[in-house]
């Protein structure tokens, strides 16, 4: 995933403060030592959008276009956990497929 | 004859047939190569009793019953576990047999095949077939009702199947009861340890990992652990693992990550995809299919990326007309700057086209919405192509001018415009800059230091005294302002002296007193002081001389920053040291004045050099003589040949090397110091063999020492003094 704004899990209208908040937030659950990958694209997405003129640059100046999990992460945002309903689950313990 | 002799042939043939097919059958069962295995086998159970190759056989036969059910023939295989049960006399019913039985849906066989597993009272055997039947039981509650009531399987199975049904509505309190009556030795062990690991997910990921890894890939309920380990990765590494497995599987992570209908199925359109090719194809077609949930600016935003990286040929006219004007001409500047990386030129002219699209709309007022883009672009002109390096300079000026215009409240703007006509040798329009900015930020410490800068550039001196002043106010520790000033102040005393102005020397030292904060930097204008005054015959006496000189240290080191600074002021070293009466009479000097002295030297080596070897002329005697001082140590010398490199005195130091050659012969560093300071660049004269020799040995011997930088200085020497056509 490439887009910042979905890393960060924000909105395109989000101001200098929310941007900073979602960082804070995004860093607090995944701090570089459990996952530092993670971190690393954490900070390089606020890096990319932490304020205004940063965001404007983003938007005319950085070519990279998104993935197919940015299309779907955008298009169909998962919006929790969840559980597997019965069928499921049994079709997995019946072996179909 | 004949009748008697047959017998007796035949138990050869078939001895002979035992020694090579029974290796061939043990290798191919070995390596999984089962068809080769089974034909092996059933050759060998035709020559001799079949109870004896049955165990080989019946391996052989599962080996590919599991072998045709991964390739996804399931009945095929279901026939070898046939032929194994008829050919191979002996041979219990195996648990994948049962499985596989279930799964057909061949339950009366699949039961029968269980109760002879009982009645042999195979206890391992049981176990395993139990926990299959068990995983079907779950899957399937109607279809065990044969079983005995008493069974394992039907027993713990009403517990197992009220925890998977209360865990499916959410109730996870009622499914943790449930499961905390399932004994461990039961056919639901691994299932209750699976419910366990779904139960901590997603609040304890780290415990739902060890519990799924304690389930056996043999267990009936590996598939559902694979499955639950999946919705334990990253959701990068998700939507690709996803694609690798079958449909319940994906069907049982994706919801176990709360994903929607809507989103697995874009996911399918989206990830299973034979190439690149589809794959792009498909993206493309979801971009433009859900821009109402992707949104149209960021829809569109990605469609010229898309352009941009993917598709060779131009967007055509569907896609083109989803586009703004801007929209284009960003592409257009984008692909201009990729197709023509050598010529700002165009480049500039292309992103000037995106600036006229986005004023199309009219001019936007500073600091607006509409304004800001064109600013980011504009600096991006000047920094980003770099401009301010071709003969578009002026470009790059106006474009950051007119970024401060549009954008007068980004101070990193207003430091960008700064920066350039510095660069540009414009301290004026700097200034006017950099006060342009401080009247919108007067407290910001790095515009202060700009306008500092600027005015040093511009050698407005009480300016820039009242931008440190302000500086310092705000950021007492900040020595960069300090020095740049103290700096500054020094210069100007040193031109005004050498220019016959001692007033304005002198003020401009007791300016720079006032910023001066370290020892050195007070002795220093004190030395300046001292010499101006005797130089301009204002009454500096000798004492005083001796007085400035010693606040450097005693002997020839504060000698020489005496005369060296008389140099810089333009006065006479030599007059100002016999002034002094500051040169030893005679003898050599002593060891430790030696060594201050060429300390002395090589903080001085960047002055200009004429007026170094100046400063330097009545320093030789003294120093010849100390090139025979007794009792110096190598590193003395090499101490003093350095020095002398440092400040270009190739005579001096060949003294130094030769003297402690003399003590050393052969060393490696001083036979550099001494070939190199008597051939020193461009002077012409050819070395002799001896002397390439002598190099060459020292360069081998400071190879063998592993003294690397000596080695390979003397190597460059040696490239430099041997023609190419003579070098070994």
């Amino acid at each position: 995933m490439y887009d910042p704004y979905l890393i960060l899990g924000i909105g395109r209208e989000a101001d200098d403060e929310a941007v900073h908040a979602a960082y804070l937030t995004a860093i607090k659950a995944c701090p570089p030592e459990h996952d530092p990958e993670r971190f690393e694209a954490l900070r390089q997405a606020y890096e990319a959008i932490r304020t205004e003129r940063h965001r404007l640059a983003h938007a005319y100046l950085d070519t990279t276009p998104a993935g197919a999990l940015d299309l779907l992460e955008r298009a169909a945002p998962v919006t929790g956990p969840g559980q597997p309903d019965a069928g499921t689950f049994r079709a997995l313990l019946r072996g179909d497929g | 004859m004949a009748e008697h002799r047959e017998p007796r042939h035949e138990a050869s043939a078939l001895g002979a047939a035992r020694q090579t097919v029974a290796p061939d059958a043990h290798e191919a069962l070995a390596a999984g190569r089962y068809r080769e295995a089974i034909r092996s086998y059933r050759t060998l159970a035709q020559t001799e009793p079949a109870s004896l190759w049955a165990e080989g056989l019946s391996r052989a036969y599962r080996g590919r019953a599991l072998e045709l059910e991964a390739k996804g023939m399931p009945r095929e295989a279901l026939a070898i576990w046939g032929n194994r049960r008829w050919r191979c006399p002996g041979a219990l019913p195996d648990p994948e047999e049962i499985r596989l039985l279930l799964a057909l849906g061949e339950l009366d066989a699949a039961l029968a095949a269980y109760r002879e597993l009982v009645a042999a009272e195979a206890p391992e055997l049981v176990a395993e077939a139990q926990s299959r039947l068990a995983a079907h039981y779950l899957a399937e509650p109607e279809a065990l009702t044969a079983l005995a009531d008493d069974d394992p399987v039907r027993s713990h199975g009403e517990r197992a199947q009220a925890a998977l049904a209360a865990y499916c509505a959410g109730d996870l309190a009622a499914a943790a009861e449930h499961l905390g009556a399932i004994p461990f030795r039961s056919p639901y062990r691994d299932f209750a340890i699976l419910l366990k690991a779904l139960l901590a997910y997603p609040e304890d990921p780290g415990r739902s990992e060890r519990l799924l890894a304690g389930i056996d890939d043999a267990s009936a309920f590996a598939r559902a652990a694979a499955a639950a380990r999946l919705a334990l990765l990253p959701e990068a590494e998700l939507v690709e693992a996803l694609a690798a497995v079958d449909e319940p599987s994906r069907r049982f992570a994706t919801a176990l990550r709360g994903w929607s209908a809507e989103r697995y199925a874009l996911w399918a359109r989206l990830y299973r995809h034979g190439d690149e090719a589809a794959a792009l194809e498909a993206r493309l077609s979801v971009l433009l299919e859900h821009r109402a949930e992707l949104g149209d600016r960021w829809s569109r935003q990605q469609l010229i990326r898309y352009a941009y990286h993917h598709l060779p040929e131009p967007l055509d006219e569907t896609l083109t007309a989803r586009l703004t004007a801007a929209d284009r001409a960003l592409l257009a500047a984008w692909q201009t700057e990729r197709d023509h990386p050598d010529d700002p030129e165009a480049a500039l002219g292309a992103w000037q086209r995106v600036i006229a699209a986005l004023r199309a709309a009219g001019e936007p007022t500073p600091g607006s919405s509409a304004a800001l883009p064109i600013a980011v672009i504009q600096r991006y002109l000047a920094t980003g192509l770099q401009l301010a390096h071709t003969s578009r300079a002026h470009e790059a000026e106006a474009a950051l001018a007119e970024s401060v215009a549009l954008d007068p409240d980004y101070a990193p703007g207003h430091r960008l415009l700064i920066e350039h006509l510095r660069g540009q040798g414009r301290p004026r329009q700097a200034r006017e800059a950099a006060e342009a900015a401080l009247a919108r930020w007067p407290q910001a410490p790095d515009l202060l230091q700009a306008a500092l800068e600027t005015a040093l550039d511009e050698q407005a001196l009480e300016a820039a005294a009242g931008y440190a002043q302000q500086l310092l106010e705000r950021d007492p520790i900040n020595r960069r302002a300090r020095t740049a000033l103290h700096d500054a102040l020094i210069a100007r005393a040193r031109s005004c002296a050498a220019a016959g102005d001692s007033d304005e020397a002198r003020r401009a030292l007791a300016e720079a007193a006032r910023w001066s904060e370290s020892g050195p930097a007070r002795e220093q204008i004190e030395r300046i002081r001292t010499v101006i005054d005797r130089s301009h015959e204002r009454g500096g006496s000798p004492r005083a001389i001796r007085e400035a000189a010693q606040r450097y240290g005693n002997g020839l080191a504060g000698a020489f920053a005496v005369a060296l600074e008389a140099e810089r002021l333009g006065a006479s070293a030599r007059e100002i040291l016999d002034q002094g009466r500051l040169l030893p009479a005679g003898g050599p000097p002593a060891r430790a004045d030696l060594l201050a002295l060429c300390s002395a030297l090589e903080q001085a080596a960047d002055a200009p050099a004429e007026q170094l070897e100046r400063a330097l002329a009545p320093f030789r005697r003294p120093l010849k003589r100390a090139a025979r001082l007794k009792g110096l140590a190598l590193a003395d010398y090499a101490t003093a040949c350095e020095a002398l490199r440092a400040v270009g005195e190739p005579g001096l130091r060949e003294a130094f090397a030769r003297a402690a050659l003399r003590h050393r012969p052969e060393e490696p560093p001083f036979i550099l110091h001494a070939l190199e300071a008597r051939h020193p660049p461009g002077r012409g004269r050819r070395a002799t063999s001896r002397e390439i020799d002598q190099l060459q040995r020292a360069f081998r011997r400071a190879q063998a020492m592993d003294d690397k930088r000596t080695a390979h200085r003397l190597g460059a020497l040696i490239k430099r003094l041997v023609p190419a056509s003579e070098a070994p």
